[in-house]
């Protein structure tokens, strides 16, 4: 994955600095908090079904590779193709020579992560061909020329006048804020788009090992549209988005739908085995691409578990972190809680480590999340590693290897505790002793700092207990 | 109250032990007018939280260790004024200690007899009035290691309800993070202080005049907001609260 | 990229070394609770809940009126159907047309000629008419199976959508529905779920009716006698033509 060029805490300054970005942010996470909660709420067992959906997952990654191979036998069964691809470039490769071999000029694109993690779009569009997104709020950001800020509402961040300038800069159509008239010159431009591109290239939501159907999810239409009109259906799918069976794949859109936007089925569910079987219109071809990029690697490791993901999003609108920042803080395609554990997990040689820091461990993540993915732990587990690794702050290890020892002597704790309370007492104004690193004084400008008590606990309790001994 | 008698051993905190005495002297009252007979096992220090949280796992097991020793002298349950801690030693030492021989079982004694002292008054000693009094208007903040951890969620609403003379009012976004998070709170000092607004501006619209919490850090955070704000809002130990008389 | 699939495989297999398969629970219960209403008027309270209009008929000839006001009152000039065989009532097509609608070809996409010209009429037509293999009750959902003569882009091109559904065919939910039609879903290139008219809320969290699909679906479930499944697919195997690439014979597109 590209590193971005600021770091993680500039780009926090700037995210917090962004008012309209706040706003938005509020605004989003807002409402699909609370409609995520109606929407789990109208399950007869929510719990019951968030561990069965946890199970399928746990399960599945546990068989994946049996699962896979399943999988690519029955999509060839039925006349499709599998590739698979170890990493990012091989997989826009792939895209790319199946493009070519087949003469493609015009790509739309449908909501896919996958291609985001891999910069598919770069790829093409550097191999001479001209790809257009028709999710709305993507199609938004590549007229921006952005990224998306957040899995399922990729132009969070933009205001409605601001859409709306932007159409008309781009589209030449007269400026307006209404997102009903906004939306109407998108769908008209669009429309041209899917009917004349060679090539669809989509995500895949889930892919079912027992039948090789692919289940696309979306509320407007766009993916249907974009595995239907032209000729080849390109699917672009992570090697952990498998389900069993069928039977499983409705108990997943079932927590996915409501996880994500609170809808008890987003508008359309397609699911699609094989290509044209004598229909009259849909894809003569039909090609899967299986990208790994780091998640075999994670199988049988401590973070294995990221890889239930579902990517409903419910993480992103819980956690208070993505909240204040919003996704493109993150520095990544998969941002919020999400990503700070899958991003330094699939890329272990970026600049991630200090994504897990982002975090005071409070847990609305792992109790929203569908399939009870823990995240917490994994964070902590990616503290760990990066201290183990040396790539953590030394000073925070020499830290508290020197309070370890202090809090394994009782008399070196007592002495060490009267030590920083005269020092606190001293320099309470700047907020702590002069010798540690920068971040401390960044309590202190929004917050007074405590002193130590004059009498702490242990001190008390030995003055009550003077003469009786109690080991 | 029952009569059976009741000991138990109180395991302060190092930040209320360092920074927040009057809690743990609150807890200790507030157990032994009980009718609790407390062991206050001397040479305690740390659980080794922090040090987990920021990934010195080799500091924090020795810590953990330690503290297990300490704590297996006696076979008393052991009471911890703090929710971060309790769900330390109830859930991450077992984890942290599964692997070493001569801690995997005693580890799991400790876990399976440790409370956090709301815990502890209402699943050991199943009281809800402990006989307090305080004409205060209250708002509960539950922390999120107490509530999502040790999964405490009615407890200490139901302790305070019972207390005299008090009105209890409801907090707007209870359950979000108030940004302590212990290290977090100054590695991301801009992202703590932001949560920290937001709790605070509850607080504030909550009416109440004292905030209390069952967690010295979330204590200590917002009562230094408070502080910058010059705001007169109380902030108090659940056990301060359970004390009182007037 | 034989040697990824290799590579891959491996990886995972030796992440997994040694760790059991984790088994996976009982499912649990996922009919919604009992409540007074019936199957049928589940179905109509939770398509109307997002957006849809439904229509009720018991008698062929309410039905095929009902399908001519819609169109009529929406100023329908040109309509995208599919094939008789496959509606649930085959004098429907017949009496749109009589009714002066014209109707819009599907595609041929052998003919490559004329495929522009077949897109933009398409395109541009009024409405679309299709009948549905499946409804579910409590998403309001229902189920359109794409096939010879049912092209998917009746459902998805023209901004008002007209399906018609026969009661029998509504099933509690997804999940029962997947477990009795299984078959169905494993013999159809593409099988889709539509609950409601297309939205969005890409832009403000403002939702917005009508994106890329339809702005208007209008559901006629009905109750008198209409062609089963198993009528349609026999109808239909009498008469698709194999086309170039198809890779399916025709025995397997029956039931």
């Amino acid at each position: 994955m590209n590193s971005p060029s600021m770091s993680f805490q500039q780009r926090v300054s700037h995210a917090l600095a962004d008012g309209q970005l706040r706003i938005a942010l509020d605004r989003t996470t807002e409402r699909f908090t609370s409609k995520r909660v109606a929407g789990l709420a109208s399950l007869p067992d929510a719990d019951a079904v968030r561990d069965y959906a946890r199970s399928i997952r746990l399960h599945t990654l546990s068989k994946l590779d049996d699962y896979l191979e399943q999988f690519e036998a029955n999509v060839t069964s039925v006349g499709g193709q599998v590739h698979w691809a170890s990493d990012a470039q091989e997989a826009n490769e792939i895209v790319l020579d199946l493009a070519r071999s087949r003469s493609v000029k015009r790509v739309v694109k449908s909501k896919s992560m996958v291609s985001e993690e891999t910069e598919l779009n770069q790829a093409l569009i550097s191999g001479g061909l001209d790809v257009v997104e028709s999710d709305l709020g993507e199609y938004i950001i590549q007229l921006a020329g952005e990224t998306p800020s957040h899995i399922i509402a990729p132009a969070v961040h933009k205001t409605r006048e601001q859409v709306g300038q932007l159409l008309a800069d781009k589209l030449g159509v007269p400026m307006t804020d209404d997102p009903v008239e906004m939306t109407a010159t998108a769908r008209s431009a669009l429309r041209d788009v899917f009917l004349q591109s060679e090539m669809g290239i989509s995500g895949v939501n889930f892919g079912v090992a027992s039948t090789g159907s692919l289940a696309i999810v979306t509320n407007e239409g766009n993916a249907s549209l974009t595995v239907t009109a032209p000729r080849i259906h390109v699917a672009m799918m992570g090697i952990e988005r498998i389900v069993p069976t069928l039977d499983d794949l409705a108990v997943m859109l079932l927590v996915l739908a409501r996880s994500a936007t609170g809808q008890k089925l987003t508008v359309y569910t397609d699911l699609l085995t094989g290509p044209r079987r004598g229909d009259p219109d849909g894809p003569e071809e039909l090609h899967v691409v299986l990208l790994d990029n780091g998640r075999s690697r994670l199988i049988g490791t401590e973070v294995s578990e990221v890889l239930a993901c579902i990517r409903c999003g419910a993480c992103l609108n819980a956690c208070p972190v993505y909240q204040q920042i919003g996704g493109h803080a993150y520095g990544s395609v998969y941002s919020g809680p999400i990503g700070a554990v899958l991003t330094p997990s699939l890329d272990r040689e970026g600049p991630w480590h200090v994504l897990p820091e982002a975090s005071s461990l409070c847990g609305a993540c792992r109790e929203v999340c569908p399939v009870r993915i823990d995240i917490p732990r994994m964070l902590l587990a990616l503290r760990a590693e990066t201290v183990h690794s040396g790539k953590g702050n030394r000073w925070v290890r020499v830290g508290f290897w020197l309070y370890r020892i202090a809090a394994t002597k009782p008399w070196l704790f007592r002495c060490g505790v009267s030590v920083v309370r005269q020092l606190t007492k001293m320099f309470f104004v700047n907020g702590w002793l002069l010798r540690l690193p920068s971040p401390l004084p960044s309590w202190t400008r929004s917050r007074e700092f405590p002193v130590i008590a004059s009498r702490t606990f242990s001190e008390e309790m030995r003055d009550r207990e003077k003469g009786s001994g109690d080991e | 109250m029952s009569q059976t008698t009741y000991s138990a051993q109180l395991f302060a905190t190092c930040l209320v032990d360092a920074i927040r005495p009057a809690a743990g002297l609150a807890t200790l009252r507030l157990l032994e007018r009980l009718g609790v007979k407390v062991i206050v096992p001397s040479g305690q220090t740390c659980c080794g939280q922090p040090a987990f949280n920021s990934g010195c796992l080799a500091d924090a097991r020795a810590m953990a260790r330690y503290t297990v020793d300490l704590l297996e002298k006696s076979p008393a349950p052991i009471v911890v004024p703090s929710g971060s801690c309790g769900d330390m030693i109830v859930h991450r030492y077992r984890e942290l200690l599964a692997d070493e021989l001569a801690y995997a079982s005693k580890v799991e004694r400790v876990a399976a007899r440790t409370y956090e002292l709301s815990q502890y008054l209402s699943d050991v000693l199943k009281v809800q009035d402990v006989g307090a009094r305080c004409r205060r208007t209250i708002t509960y903040h539950p922390s999120c290691h107490l509530l999502r951890g040790l999964g405490v969620r009615s407890a200490p609403s139901k302790l305070l309800d019972s207390i005299t003379d008090a009105r209890c009012v409801g907090l707007s976004g209870a359950e979000d993070c108030c940004g302590f998070g212990g290290t977090f709170a100054v590695k991301m000092g801009e992202l703590s202080s932001g949560m920290l607004d937001r709790k605070l501006d509850a607080i504030v619209e909550s009416g109440a005049d004292t905030v209390v919490a069952c967690d010295a850090g979330c204590l200590m955070h917002i009562e230094s907001g408070l502080k910058r704000r010059g705001s007169n809002v109380a902030v108090r130990h659940l056990a301060e609260v359970l004390v009182e008389s007037e | 990229m034989n040697e990824s699939r290799g590579a891959i495989l491996e990886r995972i297999r030796s992440g997994r070394l040694g760790a059991p398969v984790q088994s996976r629970l009982d499912p649990p219960t996922l009919i919604p609770t009992k409540d007074s209403s019936s199957l049928h008027d589940r179905f109509v309270q939770e398509a109307e809940a997002v957006g849809a209009i439904v229509h009720r008929s018991d008698r062929r000839d309410l039905t095929v009126e009902t399908v001519l006001r819609i169109l009529g009152d929406a100023g329908v000039k040109r309509l995208i159907s599919w094939e008789p065989n496959d509606l649930p009532i085959s004098e429907l097509m017949k009496a749109v047309v009589d009714d002066g609608v014209q109707l819009v070809d599907p595609p041929t996409p052998a003919n490559a000629e004329t495929l522009s010209r077949e897109w933009t009429a398409m395109a541009t037509a009024d409405a679309g008419l299709t009948g549905a293999v499946g409804g579910l009750a409590d998403t309001g959902t229902i189920v359109l199976r794409s096939g010879p003569g049912r092209p998917r882009l009746t459902w998805l091109l023209p901004p008002l959508h007209v399906v018609v559904l026969h009661s029998s065919f509504v099933h509690p939910t997804l999940s029962a529905f997947m477990g009795e039609c299984g078959e169905l879903v494993r013999c159809s290139s593409h099988v889709a779920f539509v609950t409601g008219p297309s939205r969005t809320a890409d832009i403000e969290q403002t939702l917005t009716i009508g994106v890329h699909g339809p702005k208007e679906v209008h559901i006629l479930l009905v109750d008198h006698d209409c062609k089963s499944i198993e009528e349609s697919e026999a109808a239909q195997a009498a008469t698709v033509s194999d086309e170039p690439g198809d890779q399916m014979s025709k025995h397997d597109l029956v039931q």
